[in-house]
């Protein structure tokens, strides 16, 4: 284990899905640490199994062999009310089609996670503004979805990745929506979060985005290649 | 006594040249008036069954009452005073039928019984039993309009309930998100549940409005063209209850079915097309 604190750890993962009636591999025997303050990118072409190890990780999905430690709890040992509260505690997600709610304006999206941890409304609003802010939307909070540009939305994403400050962010192609001048403000963001203490993996295409990390792992075939230095 | 009696006569209509303080006075239906271009003060001769002709003058216009078993005949109709009547129709001391009007408080059986008794082979009846007994076919389409509006309120939740499908079809990427960041089953539930009752509750508001909006725009038509005050449509404040009612345990019940749905399946689950 590394001196900065073990956030994440996967031993021997395996998740299989039927496909009809064939049985797909998609994660094969996958071991991985992560520690506070990492900036892990796993890169892989499309299929390679990297979205389905992001799931494992963050207690989306479980995995069909092997186990995920996210803080010191196995996650497949968790039920599904305990590991849907560790989600929302302690790890923030950010999708590649930002998932934001198309009713709600940029402001509530960040603040639902919120919300739901029984944060204090005014404490919610503070760290809502503080957050997009951060994300430079400051001038955005009224604002539904449908009115925000894709890097606009990606950022209200992060903002509410960011929300209950958690231990862990996972990042599913996060640029794969955005054209490459916003796509570099996104993995400039990323950088500035990881610089501020932020822990991350990301999945992703994006070269770019993978320069920004502190590690990166290839991935092929459901299964890691060696760690490559940053 | 005014007697109400459809005009089985011919009605010429005259110019007011006569002396018209000596001729006796007859009540016309708005409707026959209208269709016979007459006004107040105008004298009409009026061609008895036996009697020749007579002259009257206009003293008034009447609305016919509201009845529905009426309301679509087209025959003129005016009131005479019984004797002019009895003198026109050439029977003199013959009345059909007459309507006694009791004062509040009265005793309808003693007032029966007493005209019964006046009146040899008078059959004095409470105008529920007239009523009644003339509105049988009424009651026959109001159990049609029944059977009608049970297979539309039907007809309206299984909408609703494939609204409410399509939609959560349409949200399952939402909902997905919503798991995955961390919202729980029960938030979930909540959310879609509050949101397709109170889809249902505003429906119902809507349905109502819009049978209100419809039942005036309806009477005012059919007002217009029977020249009634009858009510055609009409939604009564126990009918909105019950709609209101169906509506909302509807909208529960659809809200449930939603909630269960979305929060019944994994997020990953939700994710697949």
């Amino acid at each position: 284990m590394r001196g900065r604190g073990r956030v994440a750890e996967a031993r021997d993962l395996y998740r299989t899905y039927l496909r009809g009636s064939t049985e797909v591999e998609a994660v094969r025997g996958v071991s991985l640490e992560i520690d506070a303050r990492d900036y892990l990118a796993v890169l892989g072409p499309s299929g390679s199994g990297k979205s389905t190890l992001l799931n494992l990780l963050g207690g989306i999905d479980r995995p069909t062999a092997g186990r995920v430690e996210l803080l010191g709890h196995d996650t497949t040992a968790l039920s599904d009310r305990r590991l849907t509260r560790l989600r929302l505690e302690k790890v923030g997600f950010v999708f590649q089609r930002f998932h934001l709610l198309p009713a709600l304006t940029a402001a509530e999206n960040v603040e639902l996670p919120m919300a739901e941890a029984a944060m204090a409304k005014a404490e919610r609003r503070r760290r809502v503004a503080e957050l997009l802010d951060y994300v430079g939307l400051s001038h955005r909070l009224d604002h539904r979805p449908g009115e925000l540009s894709g890097g606009e939305m990606q950022r209200v994403a992060i903002a509410r990745a960011l929300a209950n400050r958690p231990a862990l962010i996972l990042a599913d192609e996060p640029t794969g929506e955005l054209d490459r001048k916003t796509g570099a403000e996104i993995a400039e963001l990323f950088r500035r979060l990881n610089a501020d203490g932020t822990t991350l993996v990301v999945v992703t295409h994006d070269l770019g985005l993978a320069e920004a990390a502190t590690r990166v792992r290839q991935m092929r075939d459901g299964a890691l290649l060696p760690e490559e230095a940053a | 006594m005014p007697i109400t009696l459809n005009l089985l006569m011919s009605l010429a209509v005259a110019s007011p040249v006569f002396a018209q303080a000596e001729l006796p006075e007859l009540l016309l239906e708005n409707r026959t008036a209208s269709a016979l271009e007459l006004a107040v003060g105008d004298t009409v001769w009026v061609s008895g069954l036996e009697q020749g002709e007579r002259a009257f003058v206009v003293a008034g216009l009447y609305r016919r009452p509201a009845d529905p078993s009426t309301v679509t005949l087209r025959d003129y109709r005016a009131i005479f005073h019984l004797p002019d009547l009895q003198e026109l129709l050439g029977g003199v001391d013959r009345v059909d039928r007459f309507t006694v009007k009791l004062r509040p408080g009265a005793n309808r059986e003693a007032v029966n019984a007493e005209i019964d008794r006046l009146a040899f082979g008078a059959d004095a009846l409470p105008t529920e039993t007239v009523a009644n007994a003339t509105s049988e076919t009424f009651r026959v389409v109001a159990r049609f309009h029944r059977a009608l509006a049970g297979i539309t309120i039907s007809g309206a939740a299984v909408f609703l309930l494939c609204l409410v499908v399509l939609k959560l079809e349409e949200r399952r990427l939402e909902g997905a998100s919503m798991r995955d960041v961390g919202i729980s089953r029960r938030t979930l539930f909540l959310w879609t549940f509050s949101e397709t009752a109170a889809m249902a509750a505003l429906g119902t508001v809507a349905g109502l409005l819009v049978g209100w909006g419809g039942s005036w725009v309806i009477n005012a038509y059919f007002r217009g063209v029977y020249g009634t005050s009858l009510a055609f449509a009409k939604v009564t404040p126990r009918l909105a209850i019950l709609v209101g009612g169906i509506g909302l345990v509807t909208g529960l019940a659809v809200g449930v079915v939603a909630g269960l749905q979305m929060v019944r399946s994994s997020s990953m689950r939700l994710r697949q097309p």
